[in-house]
C-alpha cells in the first residue's frame, strides 16, 4: 500500500528531478556557450516522464492517500510556488535582456537559460516550499 | 492591532488519545499539515479549524488564540 507520505516524496522527487536538469541545463549554457550543451529534448523528456510517474503512483495509491498527499498544507505551498515562479520568470527578462543588450551574452543563448530557468523557478520552488514549510 | 497566534492543537489531540498520523488520518490529511499546525508554521483555514475543533469536542477559540 502506498502512503501518502510515500506518494509525496515520488512527487518531490520527479518535480525536484526535472527541476535540477533545467537548472543544469542552464548553467551548462552559461558555462559552455553553446546553446545545445545537451540533447534539446532532454529536459522535456525528463518532464514528461516525471508526469509520467506522478501519475501512476497516484493512481495506484488510490483516493484517500491522494487527498492527504495534496491537502491544505500542500495547496498552500503550491500557490507559494506559484508567487516565486511567476515573479522570478518576470524577472528574468529584463536581467538577461540587459545582458543581451550589453553584449554580455547573446541572444541566441540567453533564450534557452530563460526558458529552463523558468521552469527550474516553480517546480524547485515547489519541492523547498512542500519539504520545508518554514522555507517560505 | 497585530497579536500572536498562539494555538493548542497539541494539548488536546494528546487529550484525545490521539497521535499526530491518527489525527490526520481522520481528517484526510498529511501528518506533516497536524505537524506544521501544531508548531505554528501553518494556519489552517476557517473551515479546518473548525473542522479539528468540533471533532477534538472543544471551541475554536480552545484551540486557536491571539495573544495581545
Amino acid at each position: 500500500m502506498l502512503s501518502a507520505e510515500k506518494i509525496a516524496r515520488v512527487r518531490n522527487f520527479s518535480f525536484g528531478a526535472t527541476g535540477l536538469i533545467g537548472l543544469l541545463y542552464a548553467l551548462l549554457v552559461v558555462f559552455t556557450k553553446r546553446p545545445d550543451p545537451m540533447p534539446w529534448w532532454l529536459p522535456g523528456t525528463v518532464g514528461l516522464l516525471s508526469a509520467a510517474l506522478i501519475f501512476s503512483t497516484f493512481r495506484r495509491a488510490g483516493p484517500v492517500p491522494v487527498q492527504q498527499a495534496t491537502d491544505e498544507l500542500f495547496k498552500r505551498c503550491g500557490d507559494k510556488a506559484h508567487r516565486f515562479g511567476f515573479w522570478s520568470a518576470l524577472l528574468l527578462y529584463p536581467f538577461f535582456g540587459f545582458l543581451v543588450a550589453t553584449g554580455a551574452l547573446s541572444l541566441t543563448l540567453a533564450f534557452p537559460i530563460i526558458g529552463t530557468l523558468t521552469a527550474a523557478a516553480y517546480l524547485l520552488s515547489l519541492v523547498i516550499f512542500s519539504e520545508w514549510p518554514s522555507a517560505g | 492591532m497585530p497579536g500572536e497566534l498562539q494555538n493548542n492543537l497539541k494539548k488536546y489531540r494528546t487529550a484525545a488519545d490521539l497521535t499526530q498520523a491518527a489525527l490526520a488520518d481522520q481528517f484526510r490529511l498529511s501528518r506533516k499539515t497536524i505537524n506544521t499546525i501544531e508548531t505554528g508554521m501553518f494556519v489552517p483555514a476557517t473551515v479546518l479549524a473548525l473542522r479539528l475543533a468540533q471533532h477534538l469536542k472543544v471551541s475554536v477559540h480552545d484551540l486557536f488564540e491571539l495573544r495581545l
